[in-house]
């Protein structure tokens, strides 16, 4: 009898176990195939009392998302796209971003800021790529001489953001005298040659960094 | 003991509307409790995880479209690894367009795209190893599920860019708006071949050891009962099941898929984009066909546990094969509760 219900439950216990394994492979929190790299600079602008007013976003897209998100918006065929022709993209993405909170992080003093909604939004096309800016500005403009951290990433990782190469990447705007940005970059450089091998590898370490909460960070400190 | 004589008294008045009726009540009763376990066993799971899961990936930017992948360290390293393919594949054919690179570097990202990319969950794997674990399946019928699925996904994907773009010459929004489209049908797909399995293996359970459902126990499928012999009705079934398995998995066009072959075409190299495609679907073909391969050893697992023939062994079997098909369910209408939750946002 004892034997019976030991075996009865062996077998309950492994057909439990099969439809919980194939339960779990399914239930995993979720994150999105990135199928979007950005390659942002942004300008933080001040006001003239030396407060912090808006950030200036500029971000540039993949070749490949370039091409899928403009496809059919060449209306005069001339096989180049105007500003005019990408205004409805523009517009179509800075509404989209809403939701997203523009993917810019920035804390002041460590509390989160809140955003106003964006203005001048335009995108424009480079050498096969389209650039997206569009100036955010900061709900209540933030006193001079405080210590300021922006980061601008998606924490599903649909969009691979990384900040342009150089100093280039963050300029500072009417900032106060004595104000400094130092960007902490992910360990490895971003792609820079044509190499196929060279251009995997770089990717696999910039990916690799998904979830980092120390790439593409910016910290500005003002006196 | 005492159930025995009650068992005999039943089946002498076997034919008799009463007992048809209670046995189409316990096959609605145990298709009922099968989708209420699934549904309490994801829902467990999903708040065992919702402290480390972040919002469900949506895509901001007008046109393309989002899709779910694995999470956790070992998710990050596949995303990793599919997105580094991926940065490869497209540098390959804009390299390949120019004249600078062989199409057969090309393919070779583009297949290790497809493994890496197909390595996470998704609504195609659930079907095919739910599927596989319902039913009494085969690794070669497995494996070719997994293919057949693969290369209709990418005959949609190249049809779809092909017709929109260079009929159409339609912008990013209509492609998106025709891939919500066929989206919506796939998971209504999923939610329907749920629907079906469901019902017959609940009928399995209800009627245990009897034959087949007989007409007034079966379902809207099986009308035509009395065609002829058993086997090739059930062929006939089966290969039904089988398509709609391929449908449901299948259907839905990959976005990476679609932003490869918008590419090609504005590079001017949409035979190697379609090939991409093609290869990508091998490597997808594989990973989804050891998934699938997964699911049959499991089920030879949990077979094996469960042997000795008796009464209650078989019963296992069923209920197991039973809460696979509402697993199918259960996937299919929470695809689209989520299509319906994005579309009200």
């Amino acid at each position: 009898m004892r034997g019976k219900t030991f075996r009865y439950g062996r077998r309950v216990a492994g057909a439990a176990l099969a439809a919980a394994a194939a339960l779990a492979l399914q239930a995993l929190p979720a994150l999105a195939h990135p199928h979007v790299w950005v390659t942002a600079s942004a300008a933080l602008v001040f006001d003239q009392d030396g407060r912090l007013a808006a950030i200036r976003h500029r971000w540039i897209f993949d070749k490949a998302f370039s091409a899928y998100a403009t496809q059919g918006l060449d209306k005069n065929g001339d096989g180049k796209f105007s500003r005019q022709e990408l205004a409805g993209l523009a517009r179509e993405n800075i509404d989209g971003l809403t939701e997203f909170g523009w993917f810019t992080n920035l804390k002041i003093n460590g509390a989160k800021t809140a955003f106003a909604p964006p203005k001048d939004g335009a995108m424009d096309m480079v050498d096969g790529q389209i650039a997206l800016g569009f100036l955010l500005p900061l709900e209540k403009p933030a006193g001079p001489g405080k210590a300021m951290m922006l980061d601008i990433s998606d924490p599903t990782y649909f969009v691979a953001f990384s900040l342009a190469d150089g100093d280039g990447a963050i300029a500072l705007e009417h900032a106060p005298a004595g104000c400094v940005a130092s960007i902490t970059r992910p360990k490895a450089p971003p792609p820079q040659t044509q190499n196929l091998t060279e251009d995997f590898f770089n990717a696999l370490n910039q990916a690799s960094d998904y979830g980092s909460q120390f790439a593409n960070k910016v910290v500005v400190a003002c006196p | 003991m005492t159930e025995a004589p009650i068992d005999r008294a039943t089946a002498a008045s076997e034919l008799t509307g009463d007992r048809l009726w209670s046995r189409l009540a316990r096959r609605i009763l145990f298709a009922v409790i099968a989708v209420a376990i699934v549904c309490g066993g994801l829902a467990l799971l999903a708040l065992a995880f919702s402290q480390a899961a972040p919002p469900p990936p949506r895509n901001p930017f007008a046109g393309g479209m989002a899709e779910t992948a694995a999470g956790g360290r070992i998710g990050a390293v596949v995303i990793a690894m599919q997105s580094a393919f991926y940065r490869a594949l497209t540098q390959g054919l804009q390299t390949f367009s120019s004249g600078g690179a062989g199409l057969w570097g090309l393919l070779g990202v583009s297949f290790a795209y497809g493994v890496f990319h197909a390595a996470g969950p998704g609504h195609g794997k659930a079907v095919i190893s739910g599927y596989l674990v319902a039913n009494e399946r085969t690794l070669a019928r497995g494996a070719a599920l997994s293919f057949a699925a693969a290369m209709l996904q990418a005959t949609v994907a190249v049809a779809l860019a092909l017709t929109l773009a260079l009929v159409f010459n339609a912008t990013a929004a209509m492609v998106k708006l025709s891939v919500s489209v066929v989206e919506l049908v796939s998971f209504a797909l999923v939610a329907l071949l749920g629907v079906a399995l469901t019902w017959r293996k609940a009928g399995a359970l209800a009627n245990p050891g009897g034959p087949q459902p007989a007409d007034a126990s079966c379902g809207t499928d099986c009308g035509h009962a009395h065609m002829p012999g058993p086997e090739a009705v059930d062929r006939a079934r089966d290969l039904r099941a089988m398509a709609g398995v391929v449908l449901a998995a299948g259907v839905r066009p990959c976005s990476g898929a679609l932003i490869v072959l918008a590419f090609a075409v504005s590079q001017r190299a949409l035979a190697a984009g379609i090939a991409a495609t093609f290869a990508m679907a091998v490597g997808t073909a594989l990973t989804t066909g050891v998934i699938a391969a997964l699911a049959v050893f499991a089920k030879r697992l949990a077979l094996r546990l469960a042997s000795g023939g008796s009464m209650s062994g078989a019963r296992v079997m069923a209920a197991l094969e039973l809460l696979a098909a509402a697993f199918v369910l259960v996937t299919g209408l929470a695809l689209l509760a989520g299509v319906q939750a994005a579309g009200a946002s």
